[in-house]
């Protein structure tokens, strides 16, 4: 008895040892088992959850979207897909704030992400807070996207041109243009995308050669052929215009505006005396602009006449110079004394530009008159 | 039976080199404490893992798996879960009512560490259950206890000495704590200001080893991201720190009502007959069930979702005032009702929740100021961790490691004290003291030791009467300096700074022996004459001052600076003289 107390005793240290290792190891198996088993079921919880949200969310149910992804992120707290749903769900729900909050989250965590760069640069767009919706943008444009960046970036600089070309700053939205050309997609939408708003900042050169481009790649697209009619008419290029508004016209004869604009076209194009012509011509031309002008001046005294308030001291005195001119301005005369036809021009010109504002609305030849001393810095 | 006694022997010879090795490499005490406490916090870390996802698995089980629960179920299931867990409270968990905290404290100071494992079992089986229905209560306080109630079986089994089995339970009740919060520095800070009463310094390294080796588990099983996610928090400009003293005062306020309410309700339904007990709960979780019911199933259980929420600005100031309401009466319901669970995680609630809403209301008057709603909640968190637990260093420490946030420490820290003077003024005694007490029960804490004033040598020395004798001075001459002097002790001050107190006696003897020589010869250079007075500075406390004082010695107070000038002298009669008016 006493020999086996003595191998207890001496057997106590080991065996307590040895159940210390065992209690911890049986923890160790049941936390491990007891996690492996639950974070299973987590997972499983929240891609069920995520995926009933999607498909709320894809049927316009909103609300009932934002509560099955809390759900999700209640067992995937950290999954970025599940909390950018969520915010998106909350956008379309239009709790804005609470959107961007978890936008902010996920910025956090990827501070150069595109693609939330662009959702808060939208969140901020919305909240006019127009500097902080610049910065995101441009970050979204330089940041990170995982697929088909070039589109994405694409994307996110036209929604920052919109949204300058909205607040008026149109240097800085035909700055951002000019950058994008270096990119540009090659699709016909692209390009005419990024033409009409080249064209909208009265950068019709560049809107010309976008369009065309556009035009290229899908002949039968007639809003190209509007926006390369319409930016060579600014440009001045008449006769390229004409010949592609006639086009459009043939095919789509409701357009009023470029029918306007081939008419102007054409009587620029009828009109124009510095054009390259036989003198016969031009002394034709120059007695065709000094009658519209007349007739202008006569429109003007009319209107004036029916609301009995006198014209303008410098419209009476353009009436005096067109009296006086009137009489010489003949085939004859024109011929023998050059300097008369830059004097006629002059005066029909400047009666022109003098009655746009107070005589009523323009024929097209008026414009095409306008137009005419435009073009020639006259 | 010589075959059969010669295995043993070996065995028993084996057993002995393996016994004799394992002292020698590593048993010195000291050392296998701090192995203990590594060993306690990773079974306390591995115990908290289980802990947790039971409670989760039994909140998906009972609840469903939506973020908020049904309706019907959110009314039938606290109910429910409230009968079986009074069942078995009653029937084969007694002890797991009440707080773990106090318990385990009551363990340290009272039953000498002893918490039983049938604790453990059944703060594990019942708390995962309540919680996991939805009742108002965290898992943070249970798996406290249980980490102190693993820690005390351990230190039974190894048979440790009384003074080590009662530090155990409280190095359990850090690494339980740690494990449950993901918070190791507030963990401890919170073990040594709420479970241990005081600061010391032998305990701490423990308190830390197993407070870490927890949460490095804890972290390897449910991951190591921080318990919230917290939005970035802009720079808090000065202008602001008053918005958040308006919130110091708001948690303050609240966390005087949450402890009100629960000082009043638990003693009043403790003392209704004991049948009552088994109905409770159901009838606490009835009640919180329709809250749930009637909207605000955020009520409902820890609430860690809804913190999550509410710092990323998903509520309007309102509904977080309603919630931090609804919290403190479905809390109050819980707890008082003796369902097991703690009062950590429903604090936070309501702190993060007030803190939103007085947040909220500031955004609208002060739109300027660069408001951040999970600074709001964060900070309200501090506050009534502050107020209503009355852990400072604790709730200041929390704030910082939930959110891994450090430019928030001075909002923290404005708040968490107004929030504290306030508690403290409008409700004196802590709500744990509160709770001990009102079992029956004197713990000590560190509040209480904060408000004693800590008395000092310069509280009891008195100004120097007694003659001052050199010590190159003639023995003879120095007598006759001091025979008129009343006093019967003198003073030698020797150029080293030593001192030495002789009676006037002594002296005489000393010159009659010797009369031609100096003080130093007489005493210094024959050091076994005499020991030189022990040196007491003014700032020693009187402890100090006792350890050396007998009944009739007088002691010299030095400075600090120059050993050779006497600032006091101090006596028996003078420390006592001190307690006396310090008691009364």
């Amino acid at each position: 008895m006493a020999a086996d107390a003595t191998t207890l005793s001496a057997l106590r240290e080991p065996l307590l040892l040895f159940a210390l290792i065992a209690v911890l190891a049986a923890f160790f198996a049941a936390a491990w088992i007891s996690t492996g088993a639950f974070h299973a079921r987590e997972k499983q919880l929240a891609q069920q959850w995520y995926e009933r949200g999607q498909a709320e969310l894809a049927a316009g149910r909103s609300e009932v979207a934002i509560s099955n992804f809390r759900s999700a992120l209640l067992y995937e707290r950290d999954d970025a897909d599940y909390r950018w749903s969520l915010a998106e769900a909350l956008l379309s729900a239009q709790q804005y704030s609470q959107a961007e909050a978890y936008f902010r989250s996920l910025l956090e965590s990827e501070p150069a992400d595109g693609r939330v760069n662009l959702a808060l640069a939208r969140v901020e767009a919305r909240s006019d807070r127009v500097e902080a919706a610049i910065r995101y943008y441009e970050d979204a444009i330089y940041g990170i996207w995982h697929t088909n960046p070039a589109e994405h970036r694409f994307q996110a600089r036209l929604e920052l041109v919109r949204l300058l070309l909205g607040r008026g700053r149109n240097t800085e939205a035909e700055a951002q243009l000019v950058s994008l050309t270096a990119d540009l997609p090659s699709s016909p939408a692209a390009l005419e995308q990024v033409a009409a708003m080249f064209a909208s900042v009265n950068d019709y050169s560049r809107a010309a050669a976008l369009f065309a481009r556009a035009l290229r790649a899908g002949p039968d697209n007639l809003e190209a052929l509007d926006g390369l009619g319409t930016a060579e008419f600014n440009l001045g290029r008449y006769s390229e215009a004409r010949e592609h508004l006639e086009a459009l016209l043939q095919r789509d004869r409701t357009n009023q505006a470029a029918a306007a604009m081939e008419r102007t076209a054409a009587a620029v194009l009828a009109l124009d005396p510095y054009a390259r012509l036989a003198g016969a011509e031009r002394r034709s031309r120059v007695m065709r602009i000094a009658q519209a002008a007349s007739a202008r001046l006569q429109q003007c005294s009319t209107i004036a006449a029916g609301t009995s308030e006198p014209l303008t001291t410098d419209l009476q005195g353009l009436v005096s110079r067109q009296a006086t001119l009137a009489p010489r301005i003949t085939d004859r005369d024109l011929r023998n004394n050059p300097d008369l036809v830059q004097d006629a021009l002059d005066l029909a010109f400047t009666i022109e530009r003098e009655a746009q504002a107070i005589c009523g609305p323009m024929t097209n030849t008026d414009e095409a008159l306008l137009r005419i001393a435009a073009l020639h810095n006259q | 039976m010589t075959p059969n006694l010669q295995p043993k022997a070996a065995m028993t010879a084996r057993s002995a080199r393996f016994g004799a090795l394992l002292r020698r490499v590593a048993m010195v005490e000291e050392r296998l404490f701090l192995v203990l406490a590594i060993y306690i916090g990773v079974l306390s870390g591995l115990a908290v893992v289980c802990f947790r996802v039971a409670i989760d698995w039994s909140r998906t089980e009972l609840l469903g798996s939506a973020m908020n629960p049904e309706r019907h179920r959110a009314l039938i299931v606290p109910a429910a879960a409230g009968i079986v867990v009074a069942l078995l409270v009653i029937w084969l968990f007694p002890r797991v009512r009440g707080s773990g905290v106090n318990q385990t404290k009551a363990a340290l100071y009272i039953y000498n560490g002893y918490i039983p494992l049938r604790t453990a079992i059944g703060k594990f089986i019942c708390s995962s259950l309540a919680i996991g229905a939805g009742h108002s209560l965290g898992p943070e306080d249970p798996s406290l206890q249980i980490g102190a109630a693993l820690a005390s079986t351990i230190g039974r089994r190894l048979k440790l000495s009384r003074d080590r089995l009662r530090l155990v339970g409280p190095l359990g009740a850090a690494a339980g704590l740690a494990a449950a919060f993901n918070a190791p520095i507030s963990a401890v800070l919170f073990v040594i200001e709420e479970v241990i009463g005081r600061w010391s310094a032998g305990i701490l390294g423990a308190v830390v080893l197993a407070a870490i080796s927890s949460v490095v588990v804890a972290r390897a099983f449910l991951g190591a991201e921080p318990m919230f996610r917290i939005p970035a928090i802009p720079d808090v400009r000065p202008a602001e720190l008053l918005a958040y003293a308006v919130l110091g005062i708001a948690g303050g306020i609240a966390s005087v009502v949450f402890a009100k309410l629960i000082g009043v309700l638990r003693p009043r339904l403790k003392n209704l007959p004991h049948w009552t007990q088994y109905l409770q709960p159901a009838v606490a979780g009835l009640m919180i069930g329709a809250i749930a019911w009637f909207g605000a199933p955020q009520v409902m259980g820890a609430g860690y979702q809804y913190i999550d929420q509410a710092m990323h600005d998903q509520f309007t100031w309102q509904l977080l005032g309603i919630f931090a309401g609804l919290k403190i009466l479905s809390t109050t319901l819980s707890f008082t009702s003796g369902t097991p669970g703690g009062m950590f995680a429903p604090t936070l609630f309501i702190g993060a929740m007030l803190g939103g809403a007085v947040g909220g209301v500031e955004r609208i008057l002060f739109p300027h100021l660069a408001y951040s709603v999970a600074a709001y909640c964060l900070v309200g968190m501090g506050v009534l961790f502050c107020g209503f637990l009355r852990a400072p260093l604790t709730s200041v420490f929390m704030v910082l490691e939930v959110s891994g946030n450090y430019s928030i420490i001075l909002p923290v820290i404005v708040a968490n004290t107004l929030a504290y003077v306030i508690s403290r003024n409008l409700q004196p005694v802590p709500i744990f003291d509160m709770l001990t007490r009102q079992d029956g029960l004197e713990l000590p804490s560190l509040e209480e030791q904060r408000d004693l004033p800590a008395l000092r040598v310069e509280d009891a020395m008195r100004l120097p009467s007694l003659p001052v004798l050199e010590a190159e001075e003639l023995a003879r001459a120095a007598l006759q300096r001091v025979e008129k002097s009343a006093q019967q002790t003198v003073f030698v001050r020797f150029p080293r700074g030593e001192w030495l107190a002789l009676a006037k006696g002594e002296l005489a003897a000393a010159v009659q022996r010797r009369p031609d020589e100096t003080l130093f010869e007489l005493y210094a250079a024959r050091p076994e004459e005499q020991a030189f007075a022990p040196k007491l500075y003014p700032d020693h406390s009187l402890d100090v001052a006792l350890r050396y004082l007998q009944d009739s010695t007088i002691l010299p107070v030095v400075n600090r600076a120059d050993g050779r000038k006497l600032e006091g002298i101090i006596s028996l009669p003078d420390v006592l003289g001190a307690y006396r008016r310090a008691g009364g």
